[in-house]
């Protein structure tokens, strides 16, 4: 018998979950963009899709050409002051839940172009989930961005923790650490459960 | 009314429905994850791969994730029929499975003969005709009631491409009826059965242009200008969530029915292929039953890959050649395929 928090008892063969997460599990494995690029960044969204990267190995490759479909806007490019207010009206037509991936420059802080005639930065407009930085991001970038924002849909609180730890907890890496993660607590838990740390290597 | 007449009339359908229901529903989601990635694999990627091995719980995720999207109503739109258009789309791809047999009928020790078969209706392919006609009420409704000028191109799009394209698969169809000689669907695999050929070889114009339409009628492509992604998104603009899912999976269903029908008219249905069905069933019953679904199953899987390799290679055709395809090219070839094959069954086949 397992104890249970609020005093009930049950078989050991009885697990429990919470049904958020089979649906977070649905919906983060199934997020469909939006067929929406803006500008150059969007070349680097096509390559994604395509044979060498390959977005749909994460489920992702279902580009939905209208906002009612789709659950992720990636906001591919430079936004002009012309674009925006479409910009937000697509992110309204969208149903809930919804997501945006900022990419590149352009999308994170207006880019090169501070004038005008741009916008400076998606988040003006709308509430962005992930920001993907380059000009253009590179097709690696942009997967890296879906994987994260998976992650954030699998645990908010990850954007919460300080970069690797959170992540950490949730799914701990094996062989090779990234740069961020050589952090003395993180490599004293990797020790902690018998491995050894060398410069990043994760070691039995 | 005792017992037993309740359950012949409305107890025995309903079982057998509920148990050809799950399969067909399996299967319809399973085209989804199937086409996707031998999609992937005409392109050299890899397709869904993560969710699951092999991707398998792909179309789950995309099931339940619909299911839980917002269902919007958009304010321009015509409630009532906006939300029902969905229905009208689903239901008959899913109808139209009732008069499909599946197998040769099974006899039990005691005699009774059990067949494979919701409803062994004797115009069983008219019935599917007149649904398939039916589903397009469902693009037509979308189109109307959206209030959004991009789903009513798609609808009247699909309405003249329906049109189009029913007539040359009507046609093609009645061919095959010429030379079985019933409109039932078991009667035209023992037809073929009987003969020894399937109707691929003596109607091989009817074979080309009901796959022709067959492809026009699921509004797939190279025929998908209801759709048209690129250009006029599609008559399901306006529909989120489970509405969307709805065409989606009636989209599949369709193809699997397509894929079905021209399985048991022209690749000899449940037809065990280089076997004497006959003898073999004689002597096991039940592994012919279990043998011929199977080789049903596999023969359909043929037509579905087929579809999904147009899918692959072709561009999407312009609005006034497709058209054309259906009036000026289709339609004399399965005219002219109808008196061939009276010609073929008076002197050849008789």
């Amino acid at each position: 018998m397992n104890p249970d928090p609020n005093g009930a008892s049950y078989p050991s063969w009885v697990g429990l979950a919470k049904v958020d997460t089979l649906f977070d599990y649905c919906r983060r494995n199934s997020l469909w963009p939006m067929t929406f690029g803006l500008a150059c960044c969007a070349i680097e969204m096509i390559c994604t899709s395509c044979s060498r990267y390959d977005i749909a190995r994460f489920g992702s490759e279902v580009f939905r050409p209208s906002p009612r479909q789709s659950d992720v806007m990636i906001i591919a490019g430079t936004i002009s002051m012309k674009m925006a207010p479409i910009v937000r009206r697509l992110y309204d037509q969208m149903p809930d839940p919804k997501w945006v991936i900022a990419m590149g420059s352009c999308a994170i802080k207006g880019g090169p172009y501070d004038d005008y005639a741009v916008l400076q930065g998606a988040g003006l407009v709308v509430p962005v989930d992930i920001y993907v930085s380059g000009c253009p991001p590179r097709p690696e970038a942009l997967l890296y961005a879906l994987m994260k924002l998976q992650d954030k849909i699998r645990n908010p609180e990850v954007v919460k923790a300080p970069y690797g730890k959170a992540v950490l907890k949730e799914r701990p890496t094996k062989g090779w650490m990234a740069k961020g993660e050589e952090l003395p607590e993180v490599v004293a838990k990797y020790e902690e459960a018998g491995n050894t740390v060398q410069s990043g290597q994760i070691l039995k | 009314m005792d017992f037993a007449t309740i359950m012949q009339y409305a107890g025995w359908p309903l079982i057998k429905i509920v148990i050809l229901l799950i399969p067909v529903f399996t299967v319809v989601a399973y085209m989804v994850w199937f086409e996707r990635r031998l999609l992937a694999f005409f392109q050299s990627r890899l397709g869904p791969n993560r969710v699951g091995p092999l991707g398998l719980i792909q179309p789950i995720a995309d099931g339940l994730k619909l299911f839980l999207k917002e269902d919007l109503v958009p304010m321009n739109s015509r409630p009532f029929l906006f939300k029902i258009a969905p229905i009208f789309a689903f239901f008959p791809a899913f109808v139209g499975f009732a008069i499909v047999s599946w197998a040769l009928p099974w006899v039990t020790p005691s005699g009774k003969v059990h067949p494979f078969v919701v409803a062994d209706v004797d115009l069983g392919i008219l019935f599917v005709l007149a649904l398939s006609s039916l589903s397009i009420f469902g693009i037509i409704l979308a189109g109307w009631s959206s209030g959004s000028k991009y789903p009513l191109f798609g609808s009247l799009r699909s309405a003249s491409q329906m049109l189009a394209y029913e007539v040359p698969m009507t046609l093609s169809v009645v061919a095959v009826v010429l030379l079985a000689g019933s409109f039932r669907l078991s009667d035209i695999v023992a037809a073929q059965e009987k003969l020894g050929w399937y109707y691929l070889f003596p109607g091989i114009l009817a074979f080309g242009v009901y796959l022709v339409s067959a492809v026009a009628e699921s509004n797939r492509v190279p025929f998908d200008l209801p759709e048209g992604e690129s250009e006029i998104i599609g008559f399901h603009t306006e529909y989120s969530g489970m509405r969307f899912a709805w065409y989606f999976v009636g989209e599949y269903a369709n193809v699997t029915l397509i894929s079905v029908l021209g399985t048991t008219m022209f690749l000899g249905g449940y037809d065990i292929p280089f076997v004497n069905d006959a003898a073999l069933y004689a002597a096991h019953p039940e592994l012919t039953s279990v043998l011929g679904v199977c080789a049903f199953a596999a023969k359909a899987a043929l037509f579905a890959v087929f579809f999904i390799w147009i899918r692959a290679t072709w561009p999407r055709y312009r609005y006034d050649q497709l058209l054309k395809i259906g009036w000026i090219v289709l339609l004399p070839i399965a005219l002219a395929n109808l008196v061939l094959v009276a010609l073929l069954k008076l002197w050849l086949l008789r």
